[in-house]
């Protein structure tokens, strides 16, 4: 309870308005609102005002769906946002790196040139340090190079002084039309996104901590030049421009009228200032993800890759090993292979995921979980984020009996769609699968509880007791993506153990 | 409009998209403008004091709607959702130029600094002022009016004793709206109390809990929100005519069937009866 006169008086001594010598009413700065609270008004002043789109394709809560025989549509009961506006601003928040793609003219340039201005630039200065793809892009026009004076004076390369882009520091980077690049200059362009750092004549400029926006018209990352791998590899997210909706029409001939451009400014006190952005980095980086959650990611992960026939050695069970051979999931993911194709998810993937695209997921998922006001992400977070992180990473395997099926053949052209489906699924199938992973988990969990204090005769029993455990899953249950996973955990387990009794022996 | 305030609303208004995440252009239009037209009207003829006001006021104005605290044209039935909204556009256009105070500016910036602190508080503080505030047209107190307000409210009452002999008051309120049949209760603060309209679920009629039978309706609100009070206030058990309170009987006349009760750590039981548009408010000691 509160003292309504010290309430009061505080109000007014504290206030914001007064009157100032020359006799006008004045209002002092008003505090900045929590970061995320900033945040959300960023992310409403650019879909009311900036960019229009009417697609929420981020929608959260339990779905009520409409709709009779054929279509259906659902309609979430809690927030939903268009991932077109969140993925930038997430983008942001966790100094990444984002690819825009579409057709010409959806408002990629300008999405990216948005985030610019919330850093802080100006206008000019966001034009100015977009970097445009075309095909005589040289590696000095994106670095620099030094004053032809230098070069004439130098004796030795260390004397050069390199006389680098400034665009090379700014917080938010925007190459247009990445995909128009020559392949030489795309490898400065790797170094930069990929190290943080450029070197010119033994010189080397760090780029610091910053959000990468990219853009390609073409979805497949084609164009004047084939992008090299390590550069597609590079980007962390893909995302989709959408096509405009005549909802609002009106906005549009309010702009000729008006003779503004949606990327024209951003309100003040919407600006972000680079201590700010440091706050939130670190505060995102805090979120946590639960136990539960990881399990979940880790089960969905460890299916991809699996490849029963890959290999009759547990250990390159897994579709790197075709690759390397030069075959491909769809040569031996036939009927010879006995798991059951409308099920098991190994067959509706060429490739897996790679710990770095499971690093980008959960950062980005921190981000969401912060933007959304959470303590911790949950599984809807992770839901919600993956298509857009695998979007280019994740290829399905084409000849897989899964696309057979008529109801599926959709996810063969709606890769956002696919990819959910498949997260789905996992998630089904964990829930399935935890009555048959208890005795693995609670061996993991003995040996994370740590062995230090046992003896020596304990240690053999708990390594007895992982192969017993791995003769009975053997024994009882079929080779499958989830299956395989605890094998390989209890193969592991075993030589941990294992190794925990020659160390002991050895006298360590 | 009249063209000698045009260039003022004009100068403020230009930078304001730029300014302001929330500005709506349509907000100032539809309900900052025509309140600065009345504001124009009371001022009276062009002077630079009234210049000076007019300059602060409208600059009040962009300020509140940049900030979305003025809230787009309200329906019939909905009501203000803070007292800096209501007073900017109801009260201040009537009542600043005729406030006797020597400096109408410092008035208009202490009403700010009252109403957009009020904002830090809970919601329910706000809507409860808001319902308080019908019938203030008299700014130059309004520091002294806001602690009388708030005071019921904020300042913790004396703990009840739970022992007797307890008051008992009735409240109609068939008074406040004729067709008002109480529902469900709840409480929105430990002294403030709201009722359900059992037929429109949307429809609150809050109550103000004051010892010294000083209960009175506040009137109709929205749903304040909802305050957890700890659990044990005391043992209170509807029965035949009346209540029992610990070992205490209660009788309360003509109250037939008990439909809803509400027991408040403040000291207070209230009641209400199918079929009856009263409240009974049982006060304790």
């Amino acid at each position: 309870m509160t003292d309504p006169q010290e309430l009061v008086l505080g109000w007014l001594v504290e206030g914001r308005a007064g009157v100032s010598a020359e006799g006008a009413l004045t209002f002092a700065h008003r505090a900045s609102p929590p970061l995320v609270e900033k945040l959300r008004l960023a992310y409403d002043w650019i879909a009311s005002t900036a960019i229009h789109t009417p697609y929420q394709d981020m929608e959260f809560g339990p779905a009520r769906v409409v709709g009779g025989q054929g279509q259906l549509v659902a309609l979430h009961s809690q927030e939903s946002y268009s991932a077109f506006i969140l993925m930038p601003l997430l983008t942001l928040m966790t100094s990444r790196r984002l690819l825009f793609i579409g057709a010409p003219g959806r408002g990629k340039t300008t999405m990216a040139t948005v985030m610019a201005l919330l850093s802080g630039y100006t206008l000019e200065e966001a034009r100015r340090g977009i970097q445009h793809g075309h095909p005589q892009l040289t590696q000095a026009d994106l670095l620099g190079s030094p004053l032809p004076s230098q070069l004439i004076r130098a004796e030795v390369a260390g004397d050069i002084v390199v006389s680098w882009r400034r665009w090379l520091r700014l917080r938010v980077k925007i190459v247009d039309e990445y995909n128009r690049i020559p392949t030489k200059t795309q490898s400065a362009l790797l170094s930069l996104m990929a190290e943080g750092y450029a070197e010119l004549y033994e010189q080397v400029i760090e780029t610091g901590r910053s959000a990468w926006f990219l853009t390609a018209n073409d979805e497949q990352g084609g164009g004047t030049f084939p992008v090299i791998e390590a550069l597609k590899d590079r980007i962390d997210v893909v995302v989709r421009c959408t096509p405009f909706h005549a909802r609002f029409l009106d906005q549009l001939i309010g702009r000729i009228e008006g003779g503004s451009r949606p990327e024209d400014f951003v309100p003040s006190e919407l600006v972000f200032g680079p201590e700010e952005l440091d706050r939130i980095d670190a505060a995102v980086r805090a979120v946590e993800v639960p136990v539960a959650v990881r399990e979940v990611l880790g089960f969905f992960v460890g299916q991809l890759d699996f490849c029963r026939r890959a290999s009759s050695e547990l250990s390159y069970m897994n579709k790197d090993t075709l690759h390397l051979s030069g075959r491909r999931v769809g040569h031996v993911c036939n009927e010879d292979c006995p798991l059951d194709k409308q099920e098991n998810l190994c067959t509706q993937t060429e490739t897996g995921v790679s710990a770095r695209a499971y690093q980008t997921l959960i950062h980005y998922a921190k981000a969401l979980a912060y933007f959304r006001g959470r303590a911790a992400v949950d599984t809807e977070d992770v839901r919600q984020l993956m298509p857009w992180v695998l979007h280019e990473r994740l290829a399905p395997n084409l000849h897989s009996a899964f696309f057979q099926k008529t109801e599926h053949q959709v996810h063969l052209t709606d890769r956002v769609g696919w990819i959910r489906q498949l997260f789905d699924r996992a998630v089904a199938q964990h829930a399935a699968y935890q009555p048959l992973r208890q005795a693995t988990m609670a061996l993991k969990a003995g040996w994370e509880a740590g062995v230090d204090g046992l003896s020596t005769v304990e240690l053999q029993h708990r390594m007895q007791a992982v192969q017993a455990r791995m003769e009975d899953v053997l024994k009882r249950q079929e080779l499958n993506g989830p299956v395989y996973e605890d094998l390989v955990l209890l193969k592991n387990l075993y030589y941990d153990y294992q190794r925990r009794l020659s160390q002991r022996r050895a006298g360590r | 409009m009249d063209s000698w305030f045009d260039g003022i609303v004009k100068d403020a208004v230009r930078e304001a998209p730029r300014r302001y995440a929330q500005w709506d252009d349509g907000v100032f239009q539809m309900v900052a403008l025509p309140a600065i037209a009345r504001m124009a009207r009371s001022c009276g003829a062009d002077g630079e004091a009234s210049r000076r006001l007019m300059a602060g006021y409208v600059a009040a104005m962009v300020e509140g709607v940049g900030l979305g605290y003025i809230p787009a044209p309200l329906g019939e039935d909905e009501v203000w959702p803070n007292l800096l909204s209501y007073l900017l556009v109801r009260v201040v256009p009537w009542a600043l130029p005729r406030s006797t105070k020597g400096d109408r500016l410092q008035t208009l910036a202490e009403l700010w600094n009252l109403g957009e602190g009020l904002l830090a508080e809970p919601m329910w503080v706000n809507r409860y002022v808001v319902a308080r505030a019908e019938g203030l047209w008299e700014l130059d107190c309004l520091a002294d009016w806001l602690v009388g307000v708030l005071e019921p409210v904020l300042t913790p009452p004396p703990p009840p004793s739970w022992a007797g002999p307890f008051g008992v008051k009735r409240l109609d309120l068939g008074e406040t709206d004729d067709h008002f049949l109480p529902g469900a209760m709840h409480l929105a603060a430990p002294s403030l109390l709201c009722v359900q309209h059992r037929e429109q679920e949307d429809t609150f009629v809050s109550i103000l809990l004051r010892r010294g039978g000083e209960t009175s309706v506040i009137g109709e609100t929205p749903d304040l929100g909802r305050y957890a009070q700890a659990e044990g206030a005391a043992e209170v058990e509807a029965v035949a005519g009346g209540l029992r309170i610990g070992a205490a009987a209660v009788e309360l006349t003509h109250v037939g069937v008990v439909a809803e009760l509400v027991v408040a750590s403040a000291g207070f039981v209230v009641v209400s009866a199918e079929d009856s548009q009263l409240l009974w408010v049982v006060e304790s000691p």
